[in-house]
C-alpha cells in the first residue's frame, strides 16, 4: 500500500509532456525550451556531482574504538561475546514520544545489556543496573537504525562491540 | 541604526550556535591503541588533554571512507601526549561540525 503510495510521486514528466504544456500555456518556443531543458540538465547533473563529492566520506559517530571503560580498573577482563545496545526515539504519525537517541543512552544500554524498547523510558537507573553490568567494551563502534511505517516509526543509535566483565 | 542592530543581533545569534557545547559521553577511560591493560598495569598521570576535530579535517584512523569522531579525537589527544588511554573522558559537541575530547593522559 505503501508502495502505491509513493511510486507515483517518483515518476518525472517526460520532455515531450513538459514542452507541450508550457508551449499551450505559456507561449514558449521549441528553441527557448530546448535552451531551458539542456540548462536544467546541466544543473541537475552539476548538483548531483556536487552531492557525490560531498558524500564521499561518512562520519559515523564512532567506527572502531578500541576500549571504552565504564571503570577505573582497565586491567584485562572476562569476555561475555558481542554486545549491543541502544536506545531509541519512537514516533506515531511523526510526533516524536521523546528526545532523541543519545550515545550515552546507548552505551549504559550496551552495558547492562538492556533494551531500548519503548517501556525502558520508564525505567528508573536501579532496574537496570543490576549487578551483572561489563567493566569495558573493545573495537565499539555505532549506527543508526530503525524504520519508518507513516504511522509509526523507530530511529535509534545502536552501539556495538565485544563486552569484558 | 535599526538595520545595525539587526544585524548585530543575527551575527550574535550565529557566534552563539557556532560555540554552543553539547555533552555527548563521559566514561572513566578510553584508548584507541590497547584494547586492555595487564592487572598490574600501574598508569602515570600524563596532565590534562584537550583535543578537537571537526569533520573535514585530515583523518589518522580512517577506514575507506568511514571516519569515526570518537576514533580520531582519542587518537588525536593519544598522539598529544604519548599516551596509552585517556582517563575521565568527556566528549562533547562544539557547534555543529567539531567534536571535542576533555580528560587525563594516561601511560
Amino acid at each position: 500500500m505503501i508502495f502505491l503510495l509513493i511510486f507515483p510521486l517518483t515518476l518525472q514528466p517526460s520532455r515531450d509532456i513538459v514542452f507541450s504544456y508550457f508551449h499551450k500555456y505559456m507561449g514558449l518556443n521549441n528553441l527557448t525550451l530546448e535552451k531551458g531543458w539542456k540548462m536544467k540538465t546541466k544543473v541537475m547533473t552539476l548538483g548531483l556531482f556536487l552531492l557525490g563529492m560531498v558524500g564521499c566520506t561518512s562520519y559515523p559517530i564512532a567506527q572502531n574504538v578500541k576500549m571504552v571503560s565504564f571503570d577505573d580498573n582497565v586491567g584485562k577482563g572476562t569476555s561475555v561475546g558481542p554486545v549491543r545496545g541502544e536506545d531509541c526515539i519512537w514516533s506515531i504519525f511523526g510526533y516524536k514520544m521523546g528526545g532523541l537517541p543519545t550515545l550515552d543512552k546507548a552505551m549504559a544500554n550496551a552495558r547492562t545489556q538492556s533494551g531500548g524498547g519503548i517501556t525502558d523510558a520508564f525505567k528508573s537507573s536501579k532496574d537496570t543496573l543490576n549487578g551483572n553490568t561489563l567493566r569495558y567494551i573493545n573495537n565499539v563502534s555505532t549506527e543508526n537504525d530503525g524504520f519508518n511505517a507513516v504511522v509509526v516509526g523507530k530511529q535509534c543509535l545502536v552501539v556495538k562491540g565485544n563486552g569484558y566483565k | 541604526m535599526k538595520n545595525l542592530k539587526i544585524i548585530l543581533s543575527a551575527g550574535a545569534l550565529i557566534l552563539n550556535g557556532c560555540a554552543t557545547t553539547t555533552p555527548l559521553l563521559s566514561v572513566p577511560a578510553v584508548s584507541m591503541t590497547n584494547p586492555s591493560f595487564p592487572p598490574d598495569y600501574k598508569p602515570t598521570n600524563l596532565g590534562a588533554v584537550n583535543s578537537k576535530y571537526c569533520y573535514g579535517e585530515e583523518a589518522s584512523t580512517k577506514h575507506g571512507d568511514t571516519v569515526g569522531l570518537l576514533d580520531e579525537v582519542t587518537m588525536k589527544a593519544q598522539k598529544e601526549k604519548n599516551a596509552t588511554f585517556i582517563s575521565d573522558a568527556h566528549y562533547s559537541y562544539e557547534g555543529a561540525s567539531c567534536i571535542v575530547l576533555e580528560g587525563t593522559a594516561m601511560r
